[in-house]
């Protein structure tokens, strides 16, 4: 056994799984306080990158660009909101689902006839592109800076959420949807701003998946179904349940696909194992999430409990 | 219920119209359809294909013989499903004359059966699947790029020439990937001390792979990683620290679409190839200088092919001067490979696929400052695909 | 059924796919021949699907897995008769079948686990079998892993039927569809239908009248999966070629697209989504290359607007009442009670002969329909006995006691009323009765049989029934419906795929006598949501009544009543004493000291005080504790 070669794996594991934390909070929000199923969160994820793209060729800054990604994404999201999701809220999840699913279509097109079909690279700078030795093996600065910025946002998550009013509203939110009316909130506000703070973490995760993978075309949409998995995973409506769900999903892919070939050697001939093997790693998180569901039909960290 | 008498003769008529108001038939011209991949993330290569295969035509006068030409482009979605049924309207509705085109394998495989033996002839401009090469091969069936073994086959040799005894491979979970590497370990000599097959096309984080790739310490990798893919690949290799420390090769991962993004990433990085826009030949000369005229960049080898199968397709529509009932006789003609190619003089094997160079290139930056290929050397002469014998043809 | 706009349409575009080969020939365009084949074939997956998420509420996102696993079969039996010269394997008598029953088994196991969840954790499991079946697909490196598996034949009849023939396939795709439609309507009508269809509406209330809806939900899973497996079979040997992507979600998403697009739970919305679907693709993008930029808002325009589909939008259109598939006629009447039934409330009421003398009419028409069967029960429970008994039961939610060591009898044949202030734990206590909550320690008794362990739906079945204190009713069926469920919940199971439940009077008629003892039998067509509150009170109970039981539970029923409503039900529940047990807990104090034979006072999960109207009345501990201040607010 390679110890070093696993504790790589766990850091990659933990990078994946901070970066899904960050759509994944952003998606558990808004879907434990306004009921929605949002599918065009992976567009918003997509349009952060591109936003970055765009604003770091023109600022000729990635810092600069990233810094104003994020505020782009957040009122690009407001404005999805506004037009077109309010009036989706009291509709079933089955509308919900379709009419997000027109929006991914919308997106991926516009992005297209805007930004062209290559997907857009972003230039890093030079000192997020190199890497530092953690017990000797050279670990990419990028992935150590993404792994900071998503405990950062876990923790200021945290804050927001315990520690201040706006908080609060959103705690009892998602436990008690009419309570918050009773309070006399204005509640079509408080739903714009968690959509706002939703698209602003997804437009993040994007950018910050683009420095490494490039801008492009249904980029969303590859990570959209693991951040489902992750948000019914930890419960929904509950930013502590996805935080846990996204580092196990993170680490279970990760190691996953580094260790089931091996694993399978073990037991069934290396024919077996070299065609199951990139079958089963694939399938890997939806089955832990099929397992959670039967042990757990409301998901590890249900927020409407009690 | 008169109301019902008159929905039903508006369906009638409806159904009719769309119906009559199809193409109609026309005999003065030569009509090709053209099915690719235009949308989502791949789609930049479809649009280089067709901008070539629109080059060529310019080329062409855009006529064929005495004949007009009319180009139907068809999206398939990256779709095998979508691939077959539209090639069944190219087939069947507008009655193409030629299909060409075909970024995919598994799009090529869905969908062969609907145009080979159907009339048109099927001119595969990127796809080559062993299958096809081999026991399903087919008279109507013309392929202007390779058999998808070639390439790591002539990369295969070029690290046994260069001493190279171990080597990780990695490619994406699909038709074309396995291909590369069993092409790979065909031609390949020493040992192979790991292999990844990565989901496709989900998957673009390769983190939990460059840390194995670490471990092993080869001497090698050899990579296929098509289109976005490159691009992702590359600057993964550079941030995990393996860039310039694991020497990098590569087959169609590098390409004139993606080099504009990964620059100097990708500089040094060495691959093999049919053709490159540096081949000294005047056809090839004149494709790129154009090409880069018209559309502000380098042709990709897909642009080249592109560019080869109207060539080609013209090559037998003028053997026949525009009579396209005489199949054979436009068969013969393009069996010849009689026609100005930018790969230079080649000739078809038995199985319709091309015998020709393989090149070893490497990505540079040149004295403008654009980032290109440049051809270092041939790795192998008059290269026939290793499954031509099990074609009955 | 009326024939409308709407039903001109369906019919002319039947009759549209029905001679569109002969035309196709013969204006030499037959590659539309192959475009409606494969209209039809995703119609008919489609229907599937509306089957159980039309009729049955049940959101699969992952149903292209069975399309899949039908074509699979297909591709592999086409496969290894090819290679292997296995030449049995080609037979389509063999494919189909097969192809079918594999599907229905794959979707028995993952029905069984995903019908465990609900909403949207249902369609998210849904989903992962879907992608889960999806990659091993991709596994299949012998059949092609992501590429695909050609076929380089067709499945074969025997030489009979000649599925490589275009036209033939057409037509037989044709068949099909018309069997699997005229299949789901015969399903639809039937009381394995209803019972579907109950589950979808109220779930809660379908287990608390007695149906294991479990079962029926997993049944009909299954049989969706069965058919989508056979449009799978058809697709196969449509393309020639099977896929993984055949079975991705984005297919499965195409899916849900096409029912809802043509308005879900009506008989043909699939088909016309199927087609308007498709067509809408091919039409968009030949218009251009960019169609999904217009067909992403237009899917929106859709959800936000047409909220029927297009069935929704051509009734509209018609100007006519909706045509959906009326029950019992229950819909077609929603127009009629549309307007404002609040203002005709009070009309309505003093319109109504009974509304005014409602014990003098349930005398006058003979025993209630579920006092007969109760009192067939009757030699097996010597009066006097309780009826029920809890036993030192314990239940908490987190350290909160909600029921503290309660021990209660209810008696054979009173009205046990049991009272407290909010917080007292009477809801919980009830749902434990019920059996929607389990004991934590303790153990429940009814009529000496120990049923602590039971399920909801068993309870029912042994004579438990109950109101509930939210009005919890099924909202778009119609009162008549509502009883008529209440009923089929107890005459035998439901697993009657084939016999007519519409207008079935085996139902109707006992169901129409409970409306009319509750004062309801001028309003047995209007739609449940377009009761009046009241009303919808009185229908709780005919339901509850109409279920034939040994015992009433009733949870507040005069819950936001006003005075005359409240009237008339202490009329409705006095005709009932002697008759039934009744466990009643009301606020009410007025009612409940007018109905009540004894009535026990809860505090803190525990009984403080158990007596007469008069001993409680006399008891010091809860006129201080409790019931002055009640009367008062009451």
């Amino acid at each position: 056994m390679n110890w070093l070669l696993l504790f790589e794996q766990t850091l990659n594991g933990f990078q994946l799984g901070t970066l899904l934390f960050l759509l994944a909070a952003g998606l558990t929000l808004i879907f434990g306080i306004m009921d929605l199923v949002n599918l065009a969160h992976g567009s918003l994820f997509m349009m952060g990158a591109f936003f970055c793209a765009s604003l770091a060729d023109w600022t000729g800054s990635f810092l600069f660009g990233a810094l104003l990604a994020v505020p782009a994404a957040i009122a690009l999201g407001i404005v999805v909101e506004l037009v077109a999701l309010r009036t989706l809220y009291d509709r079933n999840h089955l509308d919900q689902v379709l009419a997000t699913f027109g929006l991914i279509l919308f997106f991926n097109e516009a992005v297209r006839i805007v930004w062209g079909s290559a997907g857009r690279a972003i230039p890093l700078p030079a000192l997020l592109k190199t890497h530092v030795q953690i017990l000797g093996i050279p670990y990419p600065t990028y992935r150590i800076m993404t792994i900071s910025i998503g405990l950062l946002v876990a923790l200021g998550l945290y804050v927001l959420i315990a520690r201040t009013r706006l908080g609060m509203l959103i705690r009892a939110g998602a436990t008690n949807r009419e309570m918050v009316g009773a309070l006399g909130v204005d509640i079509r506000l408080l739903y714009t701003l968690v959509f706002g703070l939703g698209a602003g973490l997804a437009g993040l995760a994007g950018l910050l998946t683009a420095t490494v993978q490039t801008a492009e075309i249904g980029m969303g949409e590859h990570i959209l179904i693991p951040s489902f998995v992750v948000i019914v995973i930890g419960g929904i409506g509950s930013i502590r349940g996805s935080f846990v769900a996204a580092i196990i999903v993170g680490l279970i892919d990760t190691l996953g696909r580094s260790y089931i070939p091996d694993l399978l050697k073990l037991f069934f001939s290396e024919l077996v194992a070299s065609t199951a093997a990139p079958a089963l790693s694939s399938m890997m998180i939806y089955l832990i999430m099929a397992i959670v569901l039967v042990l757990r039909p409301q998901g590890l960290f249900p927020a409407h409990a009690g | 219920m008169s109301t019902i008498k008159r929905l039903l003769a508006f369906a009638a008529l409806g159904v009719l119209t769309v119906m009559l108001a199809a193409p109609s038939m026309a005999a003065d011209k030569v009509k090709i359809g053209f099915l690719a991949t235009f949308t989502g993330g791949v789609g930049v290569i479809g649009d280089d294909m067709r901008n070539a295969f629109e080059l060529g035509l310019d080329h062409l006068g855009r006529k064929m013989g005495p004949l007009d030409v009319e180009v139907i482009y068809e999206d398939d979605d990256f779709k095998p499903d979508v691939g077959k049924q539209k090639t069944e309207k190219l087939v069947k509705r507008d009655r193409v004359n030629f299909v060409t085109g075909h970024m995919w394998s598994h799009v090529l495989l869905a969908s062969y059966n609907s145009v080979v033996g159907q009339g048109p002839f099927l001119i595969s401009a990127n796809a080559g699947p062993s299958q096809i090469a081999g026991t399903l091969c087919h008279p109507d069936f013309f392929s202007t790029s390779w058999q998808n073994d070639q390439t790591p086959m002539a990369m295969g040799e070029v690290m046994n020439q260069e001493g190279i005894d171990n080597v990780y491979l990695m490619a994406p979970n699909y038709a074309a990937g396995k291909n590369m590497m069993e092409g790979f370990k065909r031609s390949f000599k020493g040992r192979i001390v790991g292999e990844d097959l990565t989901k496709f096309p989900d998957q673009v984080d390769f983190s939990a792979e460059m840390a194995k790739i670490r471990a092993a310490n080869p001497k090698a990798v050899f990579i296929f990683y098509p289109g976005k893919f490159g691009a992702q690949f590359f600057t993964q290799y550079q941030q995990a620290g393996l860039k310039g420390k694991i020497p990098l090769y590569s087959a169609f991962t590098v390409d004139a679409l993606n080099l504009p993004l990964l620059k100097d990433l990708a500089v040094g990085n060495l691959m093999t190839q049919f053709w490159s826009p540096d081949l000294d030949n005047p056809v090839n000369k004149r494709f790129v200088a154009e090409f880069k005229k018209k559309y502000g960049t380098f042709p990709s080898f897909y642009a080249a092919q592109s560019y080869d199968a109207a060539m080609l397709i013209n090559s037998a529509v003028v053997a026949v001067k525009g009579d396209l009932t005489r199949k054979d006789a436009m068969r013969a003609a393009m069996e010849k490979a009689d026609f100005p190619s930018v790969r230079g003089k080649f000739r078809y094997g038995n199985n319709h696929f091309p015998i020709q160079n393989f090149y070893l290139r490497e990505a540079v930056k040149n004295d403008a400052g654009e980032y290109t290929t440049r051809t270092i050397r041939v790795v192998l002469k008059d290269h026939q695909d290793p499954y031509a014998s099990e074609c009955k043809m | 059924m009326r024939i409308g706009f709407k039903e001109g349409f369906i019919v002319a575009l039947l009759a549209a796919l029905a001679v569109l080969p002969p035309l196709a020939v013969w204006s030499d365009e037959v590659f539309y021949i192959d475009l409606f084949s494969r209209v039809l074939i995703h119609a008919i997956a489609a229907v599937s699907l509306n089957f159980i998420l039309g009729y049955g509420g049940m959101v699969s996102f992952g149903h292209a897995a069975y399309l899949g696993i039908g074509g699979y079969v297909v591709g592999i039996c086409t496969f290894h008769a090819l290679e292997d010269g296995i030449g049995w394997l080609a037979s389509g008598w063999l494919q189909f079948p097969l192809a079918m029953l594999i599907s229905a088994l794959v979707a028995l196991a993952i029905g069984a686990i995903c019908l465990r969840t609900r909403g949207v954790y249902f369609i998210m499991i849904t989903l992962a079998f879907g992608q889960m079946l999806y990659f091993s697909a991709v596994g299949l490196e012998v059949y092609g892993a992501d590429d695909g598996l050609t076929l380089y034949t067709t499945s074969d009849f025997s030489g009979l039927v000649n599925l490589g023939d275009d036209v033939t396939l057409y037509y037989v795709s044709y068949v099909a569809l018309l069997v699997a439609l005229w299949l789901s309507w015969r399903l639809i009508g039937s009381r394995f239908g209803r019972a579907i269809a109950g589950a979808r509406s109220n779930e809660r209330r379908m287990q608390a009248i007695g149906f294991p809806t479990y079962s029926y939900k997993l049944t009909a899973f299954v049989i969706a999966g069965g058919l989508c497996g056979f449009a799978g079979a058809l697709m196969a040997n449509h393309d020639t070629f099977v896929s993984p992507s055949m079975m991705h979600w984005i297919k499965s998403g195409d899916l849900i697209i096409m029912v809802v697009l043509g308005g879900m739970g009506t008989l043909f919305g699939p088909v016309v989504g199927a087609v308007a679907f498709l067509f809408l693709e091919e039409l968009l993008s030949s218009i251009t290359e960019h169609w999904q930029v217009i067909f992403g808002p237009l899917l929106i325009v859709v959800v936000i607007f047409a909220r029927g589909g297009i069935d929704g939008l051509l009734g509209a259109l018609g100007g006519a009442r909706g045509v959906v598939l009326p029950f019992f006629g229950g819909r077609s009447a929603r127009q009629d009670h549309r307007s404002g039934p609040e203002g005709g409330l009070a009309r309505h009421f003093s319109a109504d002969g009974s509304a005014g003398a409602p014990t003098a009419a349930a005398g006058s028409q003979g025993p209630l329909p579920g006092l007969a069967s109760a009192a067939g029960d009757g030699p097996a429970r010597p009066a006097l006995t309780a009826a029920l008994r809890i036993d030192n039961v314990v239940k908490s939610f987190g350290g909160l006691l909600a029921t503290d060591h309660l021990t209660l009898e209810i008696a054979s044949g009173e009205i046990h009323a049991v009272i407290g202030p909010n917080g007292a734990g009477k809801t919980t206590l009830i749902a434990q009765i019920t059996g929607e909550l389990r004991p934590d320690r303790g153990r429940i008794h009814f009529r000496g049989r120990d049923i602590t362990a039971l399920s909801t739906p068993r309870r029912s079945h042994l004579g438990l029934a109950r109101s509930f204190q939210i009005t919890n009713l099924f909202l778009e069926f119609s009162a008549l419906d509502n009883v008529a469920l209440a009923i089929q919940a107890h005459s035998g199971h439901s697993f009657r795929f084939w016999r007519e439940a519409r207008g079935d009077p085996a139902l109707h008629l006992p169901a129409r006598r409970a409306l009319g003892q509750v004062g309801l039998g001028a309003r047995t067509d209007v739609l449940a949501s377009n009761l009046a509150h009241g009303e919808q009170r009185q229908l709780e109970i005919a339901m509850a009544l109409a279920t034939g039981p040994g015992m009433l539970l009733l949870d507040e029923p005069m819950a936001g009543m006003g005075p005359e409503e409240s009237a008339r039900m202490v009329q409705t529940l006095r005709a009932l004493k002697g008759r039934l047990t009744i466990l009643l807990i009301e606020h009410d104090m007025d009612a409940v000291f007018a109905l009540a034979d004894r009535i026990t006072v809860l505090e803190y999960g525990s009984a403080i005080a158990t007596g007469t109207p008069e001993e409680i009345r006399g008891n010091e501990e809860v006129r201080q504790a409790y019931l002055g201040d009640a009367v008062s607010t009451a």
